[in-house]
């Protein structure tokens, strides 16, 4: 999944060059995605999930249902995004970013 | 600290020994024959860590106290075993250098580290945490650019500061407690119950672990660094600071919010640093934010989980400072807007890369997955459910800005036109052997259980549930970067540095410095004009020019009393102007003028 975008201009002769490509590992990378909740499916519903919680805490239930390991980490990764994103510069203005020579000014 | 210690047997030379004499020798030595130091002292080092029994002690009488300079335990065997890895993987990395300073300060370092872990109380401790500050400092000076000199002081100062408060601390509990204060014995309650010395003590290896707002000297001083620098420092300080509050403070409950901030804030600014360096040192705090979590938590196992995720951490981050430091060695350029498309050159430094990223975000199979899942589990067991959910994000998080980040921006994303050389072979070495140890760790972590204070507690990383979960949350971190990137929604690199709490003493404190100087320079120079310029040189022109007057004043009443003989009105007021312009006037005369204007300013004084 580190490989996706690459030069797409350049003609040269590496594999991941060519758009094509790139797009191939992308689509192999969903396949991955969908493969691994399909697996935490059938475990969830077929064998025993071990629980992470001991069963008096509020999460318990909720830790064990299929995909909320995949939910969580997606959402938590667009907020962090959006946050760092606010973190830079709010409606236009910088908030903590600064050019670079700030420090020797 | 071991109860084996009072009946044990004494060593024979202090565990440090031998890097302190290969940082001595490499002084001495030119050329290749000094960076070979770098690799013998590690090795006899390590060798002999191997043969210390649990238990030795090796006391020393210094100034009338004895001091417990070495006391051999299971923990302080793990981190010598680390720092010798560590400082053999250095060395092959920094075996290029033609710096003598920076080689044998670089030794004397990693003596220092390995004197903190095996010091058997707090005096040794200390003179072993001063000398991590002062031979650290100079793989951020050996830069010798403007920046990195100043960005060195400031290093420094937190350092020094560090081991201050670590002297305060120490005296404080001595005059409370007596010499049972100097032992490495638990200070939880001692902190828990309010003692002022613990606190300080805490301050101290606070600074040192980077806990938030004490971190910035991270930040600053590794960014700076020369291009093996941070291999280096990140392999000693933290985890030093790391290994003491696993032994002063394990259980301490403040330690479980401080980890959490830490795991947290960090991934921020490292999703929109620019400078790769700097994102590896804020995943660093962010990774030492798990140890910390894991040592408040204070069970066996979550102590365990934090030693062991220090071991793992020194492989994998060094591992990545390796492979940046190639980088920069190789196109003197770190900014990650100025770089990608590197793996078509440096194909090699890319792998070695991506092992440390898989390592670092824990994926399965690789180091980090078998140490820090100890910590997310002991804190879920002990139900910390926040501070769970804190760790859960900041494990996607860190995939996120280390994992992907680091490589895709260096050595993918769009093409920089850079075709640089891959990097020394030395290099290449000292990457291969992380990389191989971390994948080693990954697959046999049993390995790493057995050497744990407690032997890991029988836990398996290797449970279907948990490899399941894990790949679960990093794959679709990664589908969350890979959909935003290609939606154009990430934050592209830009040339920036971004504010963080250095803004205090960088700029607030400079501006407070000019504030001050302006206010005091404008004060002076007023001062200046109203009494210098102004009431001084009227009061010499009067007691010039004001006699004269005065005294031409005087000279007709004068006359008319008789007081200047028969001479002519005229002719004697000439005189007396002559007399008085010259100065001479009778003394008597001026002495009276004399003491009216004394009477004239002791008056305006005492109103």
């Amino acid at each position: 999944m580190n490989k996706k975008s690459a030069n797409k201009e350049e003609k040269s002769k590496s594999w991941l060059d060519q758009p094509g490509n790139v797009k191939k590992i992308i689509h192999g990378f969903y396949w991955l995605c969908g493969l691994v909740i399909l697996a935490d499916v059938i475990f969830s519903l077929v064998w025993h999930k071990h629980a992470i919680f001991k069963e008096d805490v509020s999460l318990h239930s909720y830790e064990t249902l299929p995909a909320f390991y995949g939910i969580y980490g997606f959402l938590a990764c667009v907020g962090l995004v959006y946050v760092s994103k606010l973190m830079r510069s709010w409606n236009g203005k910088n908030v903590l970013m600064r050019e670079e020579d700030y420090w020797d000014k | 600290m071991n109860i084996l210690a009072a009946s044990s047997m004494e060593l024979g030379a202090h565990p440090a020994l031998a890097l302190m004499i290969g940082g001595l020798l490499s002084i001495f030595l030119r050329g290749k024959y000094a960076s070979m130091t770098m690799i013998f002292a590690p090795l006899f080092g390590l060798w002999y860590v191997h043969t210390l029994e649990l238990g030795s002690v090796s006391n020393l009488v210094l100034f009338g106290y004895e001091i417990v300079g070495v006391s051999v335990d299971q923990q302080a065997k793990l981190f010598g075993y680390l720092f010798h890895i560590a400082a053999l993987v250095a060395g092959i990395y920094s075996f290029h250098l033609r710096d003598p300073w920076q080689i044998s300060m670089a030794l004397l370092y990693a003596a220092s580290a390995v004197g903190v872990a095996f010091a058997g109380d707090m005096l040794s401790l200390f003179l072993w945490w001063e000398g991590l500050a002062i031979t650290s400092v100079f793989q951020i000076w050996g830069r010798k650019t403007k920046e990195a000199e100043d960005s060195g002081f400031r290093y420094l100062f937190f350092h020094v500061s560090s081991g201050l408060l670590l002297l305060a601390g120490i005296l404080f509990r001595y005059h409370g407690e007596g010499s049972s204060a100097l032992s490495l014995e638990s200070l939880t309650d001692a902190l828990e119950g309010g003692d002022i010395g613990a606190m300080l003590i805490l301050v101290a290896i606070g600074i040192k672990a980077a806990f938030p707002g004490l971190h910035v000297w991270l930040k600053d001083g590794y960014a700076e660094a020369t291009h093996t620098g941070p291999v280096w420092l990140c392999a000693f300080t933290t985890k030093c600071a790391v290994c003491m509050l696993a032994r002063l403070f394990p259980g301490a409950e403040i330690l479980i919010t401080i980890g959490g901030v830490m795991a947290m804030f960090p991934i921020f600014y490292a999703v929109i640093e620019n400078d790769l360096r700097r994102v590896l040192c804020y995943s660093k705090i962010n990774q030492i934010g798990f140890m910390v979590v894991g040592i408040g938590i204070g069970t066996d196992l979550a102590i365990d989980g934090a030693i062991a995720h220090a071991f793992t951490h020194v492989l994998y981050k060094g591992l990545l400072f390796m492979s940046m430091g190639a980088v920069l060695y190789r196109t003197g350029e770190i900014r990650g807007s100025h770089l990608g498309g590197l793996y078509k050159t440096m194909p090699w430094t890319t792998g070695f890369c991506i092992v440390g990223a898989a390592s670092i975000s824990a994926f399965p199979l690789f180091s980090g997955f078998v140490s820090k899942s100890i910590i997310i589990t002991e804190a879920a067991q002990n139900g910390h459910v926040i501070i769970w959910l804190c760790l859960l994000f900041a494990s996607a998080g860190v995939f996120h800005h280390a994992g992907i980040k680091i490589p895709f921006f260096a050595f993918f994303a769009h093409d920089s036109g850079k075709r640089p050389k891959e990097a020394p072979l030395n290099m290449l070495i000292a990457m291969g052997i992380s990389s191989f140890l971390c994948i080693f760790l990954g697959c046999n972590p049993q390995w790493l259980y057995e050497m744990l204070p407690n032997g890991g507690m029988g836990y398996h990383p290797y449970d279907a549930t948990h490899v399941i979960t894990q790949l679960e949350i990093l794959l679709f971190s990664a589908l969350a970067f890979t959909l935003l990137n290609l939606w154009g929604k990430y934050p592209p690199e830009l040339p920036s540095v971004n504010l963080d709490v250095d803004w205090i003493y960088r700029k607030a404190g400079r501006g407070f410095m000019l504030s001050m100087s302006i206010f005091w320079n404008r004060l002076n120079e007023l001062a200046h004009q109203l009494f210098i310029k102004g009431l001084v040189h009227k009061v010499n022109t009067f007691t010039r020019a004001g006699q004269v007057h005065v005294l031409q004043l005087l000279s007709d009443p004068m006359h008319e009393i008789g007081l200047l003989g028969k001479v002519d009105k005229t002719k004697a007021k000439k005189q007396i102007t002559k007399r008085a312009g010259l100065g001479i006037h009778p003394i008597g005369l001026s002495a009276l003028f004399g003491l009216l204007f004394l009477l004239g300013f002791l008056l305006l004084i005492t109103r």
